[in-house]
């Protein structure tokens, strides 16, 4: 990316679990013109600020640490523009931190990401940890999906779950590290399913991202 | 007693995951205001008769909000129709429809106050009242329920809806609405509320609302008819209340909102709006808004500028348009434009929503608008110079030719073309008339561009609207529609050539409302019951519902509709005196059937009564 580049790290609270990542997108663009920073835009028929993110955050998901990239024109304060921010961040919106990168860096993608499921007020079910065990038996974990085109796909999970687990410290949790990258991603929902948990009555956060890069250009 | 409790988050969140656009219903958008509940002593909900999409591109709605929220005391959150999903969840959870900001259901608000932009909109009034759990009839609404009020250009003829709200307000609402909830919080602080044995209080205050300008409470005023079923006339049956109703008109215009909720989904405009100018004075005679909308009123441009520089500090939209019936009259734009980028920035971009079909206007679309859209947008309304001289349209062949020419060159690629058919006066020549257009404007475009140019051409049918020249005028017969509709469809089949319409069926009923008396509210209320709402959806259209409906009114609607009306007849909307005089329509409808041209108000006044009506002068 050209321009200074800057890495900011944010936390999305239930306010805002169903905006989709499209319209976070969309809101990023306008915290960023709100807070005045600037903004170096792409050339062409429809310039557009230069942000992005390091992996898109679906729908009904809480997230703790989401990183998004942008560039400006200019080189500025990141503490100044972490407050500026800040001030302009909407409802359950949590500017974490905000750091420059070093020139001509690319933005990183994520590869894989770290999830927590808190259970619902049921509880998780007595035997969760002997499923658990059960599902990372297995060989393979076929799960379908609808591709974009609208055909049915199955998807072999179990390569894409690098870690699942429950932990004691109440309440009691699961943690799981799923694969991101493009073509292999699989979602904590799935897996619920999988370990047959309604993925609706959980509430699910993303904790971390794992990151592939930075790569420099 | 009325539960006032917000519906718990937990409830909520059940079915938000298993909706479509679940954004849509969470509120927490930037600018939103929260003001507390306890502290206001009258709580508005501002309900908007279609989905949140549509309902957060509306100007009037985000000016409404913007006033009542600045008033001290008062309240005012938002509401809007639930895509069928959300309807379905809410109704299985036995779930009442809820304000977005507190998330309280409607019957806990002191006033619903419905926003209806035209007639297919009546339908999803009703819906909401009922998600709401609220009486759809007004009588049946106690005290302790809820006023219902509602207003928007759809309410220029309310006797559709009369049997649904205790009042409506007619014309601008910005300073009826303020009024209208002040004298309303007096009779809450003496607990009108507290009364569900009837609804005394709501009349008591209904009789002193009456008397403001602009405010229509329909059940003072008893209709009568002929025995053969004619409307002959509406009366007051109430001492002390007009037997005209007065529209309302601001002057000038209230400052425009600059802090506007900015939504998180992508609405039908995405971008901030300032109302740069209300009303058009070009007299276009099939054209309500531009007839009830009098007289025009222009925003200074200093004012302009300075909301716009806010507006966009306050948003962080990248783009501002600039919202009026046709931007490119306002005086003087071409140095508001250039002011406006001088001050914004190359990054912020102005759209104009209509162009004027002069070079002129493509040079100013131009400046603003080349790195947006892939084409731009003319009304023609008319395939021929004699039927545009009839509705007053003027503009003419070669004009349409030059300003193709000059868009094509440009660099765009594709104009859209606005017509109408059923117009009056119209013949199957006319519509030949436009085929003949179109296939040459893409002549012109196949010079510049060969097969990348391309014409859409989009074809509504002429509905003649209250309070317009042509309100006397019927609605086009069935069969001419399907004919001039197959005359387009098979003179524009071609390569680069798009054709689309409006479905005839919504036209036909949006016919019906327009011009209806009370008799419809039995109609609204039989296709509601039968399952129509969200009427301007192509998909949940329900025309069964509305054959049936229509079918079982109490009246000929299809000779109601489709016949011309008698000049001296009696108008079921002629109680509204929108300033515009009827000797004037009379005037101006004659003119068109002798095909002769009314003069734009700014060029020179027609007399059309504002002007006395209001005892102002129009133009400075
Ligand atoms: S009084 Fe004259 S200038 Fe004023 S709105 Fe009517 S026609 Fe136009």
């Amino acid at each position: 990316m050209k321009g200074h580049l800057y890495e900011v790290t944010w936390a999305r609270g239930p306010a805002i679990k169903y905006i989709s990542h499209l319209d976070l997108m969309r809101t990023w663009e306008r915290m960023l013109r709100r807070a005045r920073l600037p903004l170096l835009y792409t050339q062409g028929f429809n310039p557009r600020p230069r942000l992005s993110f390091a992996a898109a955050l679906p729908v009904g998901i809480l997230a703790e640490a989401e990183l998004a990239f942008f560039a400006l024109r200019e080189d500025v304060d990141p503490q100044r523009a972490l407050a500026a921010l800040r001030q302009q961040a909407v409802t359950g919106l949590c500017v974490r931190a905000l750091r420059s990168l070093p020139a001509n860096t690319n933005p990183p993608q994520a590869r894989a990401a770290l999830y927590l499921v808190r259970p619902s007020k049921e509880g998780l079910p007595a035997d969760l940890a002997e499923r658990v065990h059960a599902l990372l038996a297995q060989e393979k974990l076929l799960s379908a999906r609808r591709t974009r085109e609208g055909a049915e796909q199955l998807l072999d999970l179990r390569p894409l779950i690098e870690e699942l687990h429950l932990t004691e410290c109440p309440p009691p949790s699961l943690h799981m590290q799923l694969s991101l990258r493009p073509g292999a991603t699989a979602r904590p929902e799935q897996v619920l399913e999988l370990l047959g948990l309604d993925p609706y009555e959980a509430e699910i956060t993303r904790l971390r991202l794992i990151l592939v890069g930075p790569v420099a250009s | 007693m009325i539960d006032t409790t917000p519906i718990p988050t937990a409830l909520l969140d059940r079915l938000l995951r298993r909706v479509e656009r679940p954004a849509r219903y969470t509120n927490a958008e930037w600018n939103a205001v929260v003001r507390p509940w306890e502290a206001a002593k009258v709580h508005l909900v501002l309900a908007f008769a279609d989905v949140y999409e549509v309902g957060m591109s509306n100007l009037g709605m985000s000016i409404l909000y913007d006033i009542v929220n600045r008033q001290p005391g008062m309240l005012a959150e938002r509401a809007y129709a639930p895509w069928p999903d959300m309807a379905a969840a809410l109704q299985e959870a036995h779930l009442p429809l809820f304000s977005l900001e507190s998330r309280r259901p409607l019957a806990a608000f002191d006033v619903v106050g419905f926003s209806l932009g035209y007639e297919l909109n009546f339908t999803t009034m009703l819906k909401m009242l009922s998600l709401a759990r609220l009486p759809l009839r007004s009588a049946e609404r106690t005290d302790a329920l809820p006023l219902v009020i509602a207003g928007g250009a759809a309410c220029y003829n309310p006797e559709p809806i009369w049997a649904f709200c205790d009042l409506v307000v007619i014309g601008d609402g910005e300073e009826a609405l303020v009024e209208l909830l002040l004298l309303y919080s007096a009779y809450l602080e003496q607990g009108i509320r507290a009364n569900a044995q009837n609804r005394e209080g709501k009349t008591d205050f209904l009789a002193r609302a009456a008397r403001l300008e602009g405010v229509y409470v329909p059940e003072f005023y008893e209709p009568q008819y002929s025995e053969g079923g004619r409307f002959l006339g509406l009366r007051p049956v109430r001492a002390g209340v007009p037997s005209r109703v007065r529209s309302r008109t601001v002057m000038p215009l209230p400052s425009p909102p600059t802090k506007p909720v900015v939504p998180y989904v992508e609405v039908v405009h995405d971008r901030a709006t300032i109302e740069v100018r209300r009303g058009c004075g070009q007299g276009c005679r099939f054209c309500q808004a531009g007839m009830v909308y009098r007289p025009v009123r222009e925003r200074p441009p200093h004012e302009i500028i300075a909301a716009a520089k806010e507006l966009l500090l306050n948003t962080g939209y990248d783009e501002l348009g600039l919202l009026s019936l046709s931007t490119c009259d306002y005086r003087g734009i071409e140095k508001l434009i250039e002011q406006l980028q001088a001050e914004l920035g190359e990054e912020i971009a102005i759209s104009l929503p209509s162009l004027r079909l002069d070079s002129f206007s493509v040079q100013l679309a131009e400046r603003v608008e080349k790195r947006r859209r892939p084409g731009l947008t003319f009304a023609p309304e008319a395939g021929t110079q004699r039927l545009r001289d009839v509705i007053n349209k003027k503009v003419t062949e070669e004009q349409l030719y030059e300003v193709a020419e000059l868009v094509f060159s440009r660099g765009w690629r594709r104009i859209k073309l606005y017509f109408m058919i059923g117009l009056p006066t119209e013949t199957d020549e006319d519509v030949y008339g436009i085929v003949h257009l179109c296939r040459r404007v893409l002549a012109i475009g196949r010079r510049h561009h060969g097969n990348r140019a391309s014409v859409s051409v989009s074809v509504a049918t002429f509905i003649p609207k209250p309070h317009t020249p042509f309100q006397w005028v019927a609605y086009i017969a069935e069969a001419d529609l399907q004919c001039r509709l197959d005359i387009l469809r098979r003179g524009l089949r071609k390569a680069g050539l798009e054709l689309s319409w409006h479905d005839p069926r919504m036209s036909y009923v949006e016919a019906v409302l327009a011009r209806g008396d009370r008799r419809c509210a039995a109609i609204l209320e039989q296709a509601y019951t039968m399952g129509a709402w969200l009427d301007p959806w192509d998909e949940h259209f329900r025309w069964q519902a509305w054959q049936e409906a229509l079918h079982a009114a109490a009246f000929p609607v299809e000779d109601y509709v489709r016949s011309p009306w008698p000049l001296d007849a009696p108008l079921p909307w002629e109680f509204i005196d929108t300033g515009v005089h009827r000797s004037f329509l009379q005037r101006e409808y004659a003119r068109a059937l002798e095909g002769q041209l009314t003069p734009d108000c700014f060029e020179q006044c027609s007399g059309c009564g504002v002007s006395q009506a209001r005892a102002i002068r129009c133009w400075e």
